[in-house]
């Protein structure tokens, strides 16, 4: 998008666009790095109590992540290709 | 995890029940835009609603956020997130949608 003229400079959308999507995005690469960190914590050392209790923050945030996704795609995404 | 008071055949895990139902509850709205059976505005509620139906499932399956178990106090912090997030997406929607007009030449 952004190399055939459509970056985030060019309109008010293009900019709420690429912040929202954009952050989005970096979030989620985020969560599944921790996500794959912590399956190996857990493989290497057990469901021990700081094992857990990331996995539980880790939890939080990928739901809280998702709501987000609903958020988006309802309002980005399908009324943009309807 | 069954108990033998519960004679209810739905899958005992939420995680499996809320995943079931944010399926359906995208599908529908992606199907709805793909096909393109209704109206754009019944459309665009419709995803609305389902979105809003999507976001309570994702609190009560996946959080463990319901109205029985949940802390009183929690609840009401809840409430509060809930009423900013209005404030601050229809107060936008609301400034955009009146300064458009008044944007153009």
């Amino acid at each position: 998008m952004y190399l055939q003229g459509a970056g985030p400079q060019r309109s008010g959308f293009l900019s709420a666009f690429f912040t929202l999507v954009g952050t989005h995005g970096l979030h989620v690469s985020n969560g599944l790095v921790w996500i794959l960190i912590m399956s190996i914590q857990v493989l290497a050392k057990g469901l021990t109590e700081p094992v857990a209790s990331r996995l539980f923050r880790l939890g939080l945030f990928w739901h809280f992540l998702d709501i987000v996704w609903i958020g988006i795609f309802s309002m980005v995404y399908l009324p943009g290709v309807l | 995890m069954q108990t033998p008071t519960d004679p209810s055949d739905m899958p005992q895990h939420p995680y499996i029940t809320g995943f079931v139902f944010a399926l359906v509850l995208t599908g529908i709205p992606f199907g709805l835009v793909v096909a393109g059976l209704l109206p754009r505005f019944t459309t665009l509620v419709v995803i609305a609603v389902l979105a809003l139906a999507q976001v309570v499932v994702h609190l009560r399956y996946f959080l463990h956020l319901d109205l029985q178990s949940t802390p009183r106090e929690n609840l009401l912090a809840l409430a509060f997130a809930a009423v900013l997030i209005c404030i601050i997406i229809g107060g936008s929607l609301w400034i955009m949608l009146d300064l458009n007009p008044r944007m153009m030449s």
